[in-house]
């Protein structure tokens, strides 16, 4: 498991990558990515695209960036998850909370 | 002991604790000891390893100084004897040694040693020896008090869990279940509970994450599950309520993916929600084929206190010895050695040719061993098979009315006599579309008078007495629509375009009960707005199926006398109990 972050030129956008396994023990590192921002309105972009596992824990650390990003006036986007993730996803209802791009 | 007070005592230069010297030559055990004296320790001293032994076991002290070579016992050996003795309490040893060979400085260490002092010795070193000696002791103890601590927690907290939560399970003798929590405690959780009519309520449940933290959203979930099952709420109700309640209590992140199924007492279907869990399985009876698969269509519970369940409960007909298998995410991603998934594929190919005698849980289980060996579980794993079989259910007959002289609509109302207690309530317009407040009036006649053996008789009672006033009074169905084959699915969907469009109309409904020293008796009063019906030709109707007749026979069966006033639109129950 290896979290990155990466922000955009104008600090509007902050892209957290996760590569390997999503699950309890990222909780920490997971936090520290997105928490404190500077300023609000940010778009978090979750990049899933290198992550293989996800366990239910990881979906409740993304109700919680969920959770922050709208009290900052922000929004959500998780960015092409593998099919393992997304059928995750879809037994979890999680298409109905957020904005799930390939 | 407190910090401060150990703090005290560290500070305190004269009282720091007992110490053994154990040291053939006397001149080093005087020059230790007075050493240590400084340093505040009393000195018991040991001229040999076996001496050392006996004397620490006699009195165990603080801390140990060995030489390595002496007659009798050498210093190897008896650090390792004191070791033993001293168990799970940290005493150190430290050896007192010429040696500058690396490989017998090493096996100090290695027979249990915690480090060691060249001689001759120097003051300052033994000092610093001495409180790092300390630290890693009171680091031990703390630890092993919280260790103490939390295993005493989590007693308790076991305990609490299985009074409050699994003790009040029903029909276990029948449901074959597999429970492999990752921890202690499981996150999963798996309720039974029958409604007042004895259908099968069943909960499984998995919490985000596992260990204590998860167990504890298992309290509230199990209370609000039963109370509302044994009161006979809906589904949708239910899950409702436990959705808004775990909404309010949990942190976010945390929530609860659920499994929601009832069996009918009849075993003529079964009503399934599925929260976020992997798939349902309803298996034939007869070929072990899969006949539904029932695929999450809700959120987990705890996310959107907001959600209403309705739309994501379906209904599957279904019949005696088909089964129902039910399964958390810790099955089917259960991981063996390299790192693969057990999966629902495999699941599915267990089902297909399992032979439909025996259950398939437990060839599940037994391949799920092989497949996982020695592998680090990193979910509870849950899973029930449940047989759809008449020994689900309790064997009651419903109670019936004790016989006593008939009342009359009138009389109701005329009666007066001493710790009566009345209760009315209206439902009116809209209200009537989602209400049901048979739950309501259950649980008031059984705060007010117990009655528990009687609860599915009045519960039979009360639900057919209103269904009748809100179907055919209120919305104005006629019963004859049910006559036909597929009469019944017709009036269904009549039913639910009426109340969909109702805006007028109210039920009001009243309760007395009367109780005497021998028992008591419970008047219903069920009056609604509707035109009325000739009760006189409905009453002659000679069959009793649940398709004809408004089951006034049932009514009139269980109860003790049953009247209707003139135009038909209010009923008079009376049921009586006896002590």
């Amino acid at each position: 498991m290896a979290i990155s972050t990466q922000s955009s030129d104008d600090g509007n956008t902050l892209t957290i990558q996760i590569v390997g396994r999503f699950e309890f023990a990222s909780h920490g590192d997971f936090r520290k990515a997105y928490k404190p921002q500077p300023k609000a309105g940010i778009n978090y972009l979750i990049d899933l695209s290198e992550t293989d596992y996800m366990d239910s824990s990881a979906l409740g650390m993304l109700l919680l960036i969920k959770e922050y990003a709208e009290v900052n006036k922000g929004t959500v986007t998780l960015l092409s998850p593998q099919p393992d993730i997304e059928a995750i996803f879809k037994v979890a209802n999680f298409h109905t909370l957020f904005t799930i791009k390939n | 002991m407190s910090l401060a007070a150990r703090d005290l005592i560290k500070t305190n230069n004269n009282h720091r604790g007992t110490a053994l010297v154990a040291d053939d030559e006397l001149s080093n055990r005087i020059i230790l000891k007075s050493l240590l004296k400084k340093n505040g320790y009393e000195v018991i001293q040991a001229v040999d390893g076996a001496d050392a032994v006996h004397k620490f076991s006699e009195k165990p002290t603080d801390m140990v100084f060995m030489d390595v070579m002496m007659p009798i016992m050498d210093g190897y050996e008896s650090a390792r004897k004191i070791k033993e003795i001293s168990g799970e309490h940290f005493i150190p040893i430290i050896f007192l040694t010429a040696m500058t060979d690396e490989d017998a400085l090493a096996h100090c260490i290695e027979v249990g040693g915690d480090d060691f002092l060249t001689k001759p010795l120097n003051h300052t070193l033994l000092r610093a020896k001495i409180l790092a000696m300390e630290r890693i002791r009171d680091l031990h103890r703390d630890l092993y008090q919280l260790y103490g601590r939390m295993q005493r927690d989590e007693e308790i907290a076991e305990q609490v869990f299985s009074n409050a939560v699994l003790a009040g399970n029903v029909a276990f003798e029948h449901i074959h279940s597999l429970s492999r929590p990752a921890d202690i405690f499981s996150g999963d959780i798996l309720l039974t509970s029958f409604s007042p009519s004895n259908d099968l309520n069943v909960l499984m449940g998995d919490f985000t994450g596992h260990g204590l933290a998860a167990a504890l959203g298992a309290l509230p979930v199990s209370e609000v599950f039963r109370s509302m099952s044994t009161k006979g709420f809906s589904p949708a109700r239910i899950l409702s309520a436990i959705n808004e309640k775990l909404a309010n209590m949990l942190p976010t992140g945390m929530f609860l993916a659920a499994q929601y199924v009832t069996i009918s007492h009849d075993l003529d279907h079964i009503t399934i929600c599925n929260c976020g869990m992997p798939d349902l399985l309803i298996l034939d009876g007869d070929n072990n084929s899969i006949k539904h698969r029932v695929i999450s269509s809700a959120l987990p519970l705890g996310i959107d206190s907001n959600l209403a369940f309705h739309d994501n409960v379906k209904v599957y007909f279904i019949k005696p010895g088909d089964r129902i298998l039910l399964a958390t995410d810790g099955v089917s991603e259960a991981r063996n050695i390299n790192g693969e998934l057990f999966g629902q594929a495999r699941i599915d190919e267990i089902v297909k040719t399992q032979n439909s005698d025996s259950f398939v849980l437990d060839t599940i289980t037994k391949q799920l061993e092989e497949f996982c060996g020695n592998a680090p579980q990193d979910d509870d794993i849950t899973a029930a098979e449940i047989p759809c079989i008449s020994a689900l259910f309790p064997k009651k007959e419903l109670t019936r009315s004790a016989s006593e002289t008939p009342h009359t609509a009138e009389h109701v109302h005329s009666s007066n006599i001493g710790d009566d207690v009345d209760f009315n309530l209206t439902l009116r317009h809209g209200r009537l579309r989602d209400a049901n407040p048979i739950p309501l009036l259950i649980s008031y006649i059984q705060e007010t008078a117990g009655l528990d053996e009687h609860r599915a008789t009045l519960f039979t009672l009360l639900t057919e007495l209103y269904v009748n006033a809100l179907d055919h009074g209120v919305l104005g169905l006629s019963s004859d629509i049910k006559e036909t084959s597929d009469g019944f699915t017709h009036y269904l969907q009549e039913r639910e375009h009426l109340l969909s469009v109702l805006n007028e109309g109210s039920i009001t409904i009243g309760l007395r009960i009367e109780p005497n020293k021998t028992g008591g008796k419970i008047i219903i009063c069920v009056e609604d707005s509707g035109a009325g019906f000739d009760y006189k030709k409905e009453r002659a109707c000679t069959s009793n199926t649940a398709l004809c007749g408004r089951g006034l026979m049932l009514i009139e069966e269980l109860c003790e006398s049953l009247e209707h006033n003139e135009k038909g639109n209010k009923v008079v129950a009376v049921y009586s109990w006896s002590n």
